[in-house]
């Protein structure tokens, strides 16, 4: 009796722990684009086809098993094992084979059929470099938000700062690694609107887990208007004293917020990071709270991340920070 | 009659186990009963003399083989090591014209005169003295933890000591503090009698430091000098100079030399000529850092414009930075907040990173390029004059 009731319960954890895995912003089961699509087509084929092989191998081993002998003479006939065992499954194998290269070839057409958005992803411990390049050849830099319009094809370049890294977006479909000296280009085209999640697929080192990032698929008009406002210097003006305590502390050494003397480039650009969606790549949302928290706690929410510990800052002065910091829209 | 003993193995060590225990109730009994008389006054007897000296030289040999002599340029760290040993050994040892304090010549041992008997020793050896300290000599150990780079101009200083006469050796002891060079304004300064200590090494208005490994502090931002002497007083820094320096000055003490330098101009040692290359190397690290290695810009942070915590290191001496910068990247300094910052800098950069910034920024000078457009602005105005007339 017992042991029925926890069967149960188990199956039903079982299919709830299934659905949780679906429809969320970082699951493979939910596209958000006709080439995530034929990649979720072609993986439910695969699953329900090898589901229904192995349900008919274990029919015919009961009947191996269990049926009377003229069955099990039939099924040892020379002709069943040779149609059985070498031709159905090396002409299932070839369909199935060629019916994948047609259905990602097709979608590949879709992805290129017209003029795609170019866009450099740089893969760094442990975070995510996106530079766009605007139509007059100005290149800008983002961190850790992925912004781009539905509706049109859109080429990432891969690279690596470091090490292997590699670059996924469930809803998008494709997974692609971030090689040291190479340059991998994974092409995308999404058709829905939305807020999804990538999270790097190959260990790199302490952070991996928590190299994550979002990823915004916005109306082609909403992503213009995007990029004009992100290609502006930083609305930095409304709070020329958190900017003062931000670049006297030397936080301009590593993070570049244009408009502004911080010029660095070994950490993530600063410029609009009041108006991304998360800070150290996913770990917190943002908001005023959590810039105080990861300046003061940035080696307990994200253990071994790159950037050196601020504990001589004061409440006030780590204020101020988050202040400015949040105020970059 | 006959007696025989038959020496069997278990009576051989029955026989030893009573000699041990024997021996031992001697010993205790010699302790308790206070028989040894220890007075210092009364000298050890020839025999114990003999034992502790061959012990002594002995154990010294042998822990020091190891130790590898730098190649250390006597002349350019003696000043230092002079400047050190006039404040905080000479008392015992004595120095050229000046006996051991008749204090201290009554201990026991009483300290050696270090002019005649310092060429005994080979030059790791007397590292590891001064280093390690000696027990039951009354020789301490060095006082900055894990500054061995601070043990060799003591070194050097011994090595040349024997051959100091009283005046060679008060011109290398006091450094800048001799009275003819602070004949001006020093004279009548309110702080002359704290800014003997720091003369000796450090620069002042009318003479360079007395060797490029301490640091220029004429102009430094006062908050970070007040900082620095700070955590060497309260050992969060470590250096056996400056430490023992620091313990005697109290906060009024180190706000008034911190604004004393602050606002001094001092003069600068003559910079050696780097090659073009390798300035050029060390501007491109200190303006934009290096990015494949994460190294950001230092000029981000070492700037007077920026938080008055972080030093301003133009015309600084290269050696002095790069003694630092290779402190930083042992863990050296990393006692406090603006150390660990640091820390995980230095240890991102290379040997060649860290030659080429610090000779960018021993040959950057923005008091000099001021002094060359007054020099430019007096000549056009001679040229001007002599227009006019």
């Amino acid at each position: 009796m017992m042991r029925l009731k926890y069967t149960i319960r188990f199956i039903f954890l079982l299919l709830t722990a299934g659905l949780l895995g679906c429809k969320t912003e970082q699951s493979m089961f939910s596209s958000a684009g006709p080439y995530a699509d034929s990649i979720v087509w072609l993986t439910h084929l695969m699953t329900y086809g090898a589901i229904a092989v192995t349900l008919f191998i274990m029919l015919l081993t009961g009947v191996a098993l269990f049926a009377p002998d003229n069955w099990k003479r039939k099924l040892t006939s020379d002709k069943n094992i040779v149609v059985g065992g070498i031709v159905f499954p090396t002409v299932l194998l070839t369909i199935l084979l060629i019916y994948g290269f047609i259905l990602l070839a097709n979608a590949e057409k879709i992805v290129r059929s017209s003029e795609a958005l170019s866009i450099d992803v740089v893969g760094e411990q442990w975070w995510w470099r996106f530079i766009y390049t605007l139509p007059d050849g100005r290149k800008i830099e983002t961190a850790n938000e992925l912004r781009i319009p539905v509706n049109r094809p859109v080429s990432l370049t891969l690279t690596t700062a470091d090490v292997i890294h590699s670059f996924w977006i469930p809803a998008y479909g494709g997974k692609l690694d971030m090689i040291p000296g190479r340059e991998n280009t994974l092409d995308i085209f999404v058709q829905q609107t939305g807020v999804f999640r990538g999270q790097c697929a190959e260990y790199c080192g302490g952070a991996h887990a928590l190299m994550s990032m979002y990823s915004v698929a916005m109306l082609p008009s909403e992503f213009e208007q995007w990029l004009d406002k992100e290609s502006q210097i930083a609305s930095s003006a409304a709070n020329a004293k958190g900017k003062d305590v931000f670049l006297a502390n030397g936080c301009g050494s590593c993070h570049q917020v244009r408009g502004t003397t911080a010029n660095g480039t070994v950490g993530p650009d600063l410029t609009h990071v009041g108006s991304r969606l998360s800070i150290g790549a996913g770990v917190l949302k943002v908001s005023k709270e959590s810039f105080v928290q990861w300046i003061e706690n940035h080696q307990r929410l994200k253990p071994d991340n790159l950037m050196p510990e601020y504990t001589f800052l004061t409440v006030e002065e780590t204020q101020l920070i988050a202040e400015f910091l949040h105020g970059l829209q | 009659m006959r007696l025989t003993c038959v020496v069997t193995a278990k009576r051989l060590w029955i026989g030893i186990g009573a000699i041990a225990i024997v021996t031992v109730a001697m010993a205790l009994l010699v302790a308790y009963s206070g028989v040894y008389n220890i007075a210092a006054s009364r000298g050890h007897p020839a025999w114990l003399n003999w034992f502790l000296t061959v012990g002594m030289h002995r154990s010294v040999q042998v822990n020091s083989q190891n130790i590898k002599v730098p190649d250390i340029d006597d002349e350019k760290l003696a000043p230092l090591g002079a400047a050190h040993f006039h404040s905080g050994c000479a008392v015992c040892h004595g120095a050229p014209g000046m006996r051991i304090n008749p204090v201290f010549d009554h201990m026991l041992p009483s300290p050696p005169n270090l002019s005649e008997e310092v060429s005994q020793w080979k030059k790791r050896e007397l590292f590891w003295i001064v280093r390690h300290g000696l027990q039951y000599a009354g020789m301490p150990g060095w006082s900055g933890h894990a500054r061995e780079d601070e043990v060799w101009p003591i070194v050097a200083f011994l090595s040349v000591l024997p051959d100091l006469s009283e005046q060679e050796y008060k011109t290398l002891s006091q450094g800048n503090n001799i009275k003819k060079f602070i004949h001006d304004d020093a004279d009548i300064h309110p702080l002359t009698e704290l800014l003997t200590n720091c003369r000796r090494c450090h620069g002042t208005s009318t003479r360079p430091a007395t060797t490029s490994y301490v640091p220029v502090l004429g102009g430094q931002k006062p908050e970070y000098l007040a900082r620095a002497l700070h955590e060497y007083k309260m050992n969060l820094r470590e250096s056996g100079y400056m430490e023992p320096a620091a313990h005697l000055l109290s906060e009024s003490d180190i706000h008034a030399l911190a604004n004393h330098y602050g606002q001094l101009d001092e003069v600068i040692q003559e910079t050696p000529d780097y090659s073009n290359k390798l300035i050029e190397a060390g501007r491109k690290l200190v303006e934009n850092g290096d990015r494949s290695r994460r190294i950001p810009a230092c000029a981000q942070c070492h700037i007077r414009e920026h938080s008055s915590q972080f030093p301003v290191l133009d015309e600084q001496y290269e050696d002095y930075l790069k003694n630092q910068l290779i402190l930083w990247q042992r863990g050296g300094r990393n006692h406090t907040s603006y150390g660990e910052l640091m820390g995980v800098i230095a240890k991102r950069m290379t040997l060649k990173q860290i030659q080429a910034v610090s000779a960018y920024y021993a040959s950057v000078s923005s008091r000099k390029n001021a002094d060359t457009s007054i020099n430019t602005n007096a000549h056009e105005n001679s040229i001007q004059g002599t227009e006019n007339l």
